[in-house]
């Protein structure tokens, strides 16, 4: 009898170890989720299902374009082509930055800091290219129409890039100060950049930037004028696979 | 009778030993499974319904998606029609194609690269605290994009939205916005242009693939493509604030309405 009572519990540890690891190891095959990767998965769902509503929208807008082409009679449908083709032509080449704009919005300057090194690390007090990565990208949210950066416009292929002391934009070096110019709503562009979270006042106030932000009556917004050319992107058609 | 006595004795301790061990495994078996992440765990079978249905929504999106390129290549053979004999009509026609591409309003293909960002795995050294790591550090998102495109990135997606020159990629509540579209990880970055220039301009040494996964400790992969597709910008374009500036002599394009 005393025999089996030492071996009842040996077995009893190593099922409990077993017990252990198992649930560990369930762990790491991810047989079980945390419950934010639910609501991911929620998200992702809900956001392919605005996608296929706005697909909807432009199925529906295709439509009514073709029975609107097919309508047109011989004789003027060269006439009426040809406005419809001039006004998507103007709204397509400012939506790309081909054309220069105005219209009401902000201009803000950045700059170093002026004040005295407070922290052993220089950095603190450099306009760095995240930070005008941050602003542009809250302009944006913001709603600006047009922006450009010392005269450059922000296009979808502008980068803005670090190298030393100074940042390049489209491809051009620029030193501090930066001059930003945006065309918008310009109560919404100053609120979110300069209200109690904003950029702006992380900036200015945190690390001491020089960041002032002046709203204007009307600002003017260069085009882009570098030449793009795509080397590696092709127009996908349909009927060629995918 | 003594000897009978003392085998009960030395059972009924055993036998409370046994059950202390048993009542310790389970209380550890319990706080491994709630305690790694904040929120409690959910069972594979919610989630895998969750992944159906993201599965169901992402064929229905790409049916109709089908169905729109049905359309417009019926279109685009009608204007080519119309245009066949003019000119002046073709340039406009060809012109008018150029911004829509500069504009991110056209699908476009070619060789590229796949970046996929997912939150850390959770671990007992790094359970997380519940909160998702790429969604609080969007701004990785926003230079991961930005190196794509000093590296001659030419076209850019997450997740399926276009990145265009208006494009936002904003913490919202909860949520990661993009295009004004609310966004979950994982975070599937597509770029077409030399994938290897690519590849090397986020993968550098201390470059910003490293610091997402050696700092956030995400997950980050890679994967290069011969082609891969990236799909038009499907929100409004709408002008409230700006208007052409009026050049002198009046070039294409600008407004002649009196």
């Amino acid at each position: 009898m005393k025999a089996w009572m030492p071996l009842i519990f040996l077995f009893s540890l190593g099922m409990g170890f077993l017990l252990v690891t198992q649930s560990s190891v369930s762990g790491g095959q991810h047989l079980y989720v945390s419950a934010s990767s639910l609501d991911y998965y929620a998200v992702n769902i809900e956001a392919e299902k605005e996608t296929i509503e706005t697909y909807r929208t432009l199925l529906e807008e295709t439509r009514l374009r073709l029975e609107e082409l097919e309508s047109m009679d011989e004789g003027d449908e060269q006439e009426a082509y040809l406005a419809s083709l001039q006004s998507e032509l103007e709204l397509y080449a400012m939506a790309s930055g081909s054309l220069a704009v105005q219209g009401p919005g902000v201009s803000i300057l950045v700059d170093d800091g002026e004040g005295e090194l407070m922290s052993w690390n220089v950095n603190d007090i450099l306009v760095h290219d995240l930070d005008l990565l941050l602003i542009l990208n809250e302009l944006k949210y913001a709603g600006a129409e047009a922006i450009s950066v010392n005269g450059q416009r922000i296009v979808d292929s502008t980068s803005i890039t670090c190298s030393g002391y100074t940042v390049r934009i489209n491809g051009i070096v620029y030193a501090p100060p930066y001059e930003i110019k945006a065309i918008g709503d310009s109560a919404r562009l100053s609120s979110v950049l300069v209200g109690p979270n904003g950029y702006g006042t992380l900036l200015s106030e945190v690390y001491d930037l020089v960041f002032r932000l002046t709203v204007e009556n009307n600002v003017v917004i260069p085009a882009y004028t570098r030449a793009r050319t795509y080397q590696y992107a092709e127009i996908a058609r349909e009927g060629e696979g995918n | 009778m003594e000897g009978v006595k003392k085998k009960k004795i030395s059972g009924v301790v055993v036998i409370g030993v046994l059950a202390l061990i048993i009542g310790v495994v389970l209380a550890i078996q319990i706080d491994t499974t709630q305690g790694d992440e904040v929120g409690g765990l959910i069972p594979v079978g919610q989630v895998q319904s969750m992944e159906a249905e993201l599965k169901a929504v992402k064929k229905e999106r790409e049916d109709i998606y089908q169905e729109l390129l049905v359309l417009e290549e019926r279109m685009a053979e009608i204007e080519a029609e119309k245009i066949s004999d003019d000119a002046f009509l073709q340039s406009l026609s060809s012109e008018l194609e150029r911004y829509r591409m500069y504009s991110g309003l056209l699908d476009v293909k070619g060789p590229g690269i796949i970046i996929t960002v997912d939150d850390p795995v959770p671990t007992e050294e790094n359970p997380g605290d519940g909160y998702s790591v790429i969604m609080l550090r969007y701004d990785l998102l926003l230079s991961l994009v930005n190196k794509l495109k000093e590296a001659g990135a030419e076209a850019i997606s997450i997740n399926g939205h276009r990145i265009t020159n208006t494009t936002e990629i904003s913490l919202a509540g909860d949520n990661v916005n993009i295009n004004g579209q609310a966004t979950a990880p994982p975070y599937t970055i597509a770029a077409i242009g030399d994938a290897d220039t690519m590849e090397s301009a986020i993968t550098i040494r201390h470059g910003i693939v490293e610091v997402m996964r050696t700092t956030y400790f995400l997950q980050v992969d890679i994967v290069k493509q011969e082609e891969l597709t990236i799909t038009r910008y499907t929100g409004v374009i709408n002008f409230r604030y700006a208007v052409p500036v009026a050049e002198e002599g009046g070039t294409e394009g600008s407004t002649t309405a009196p």
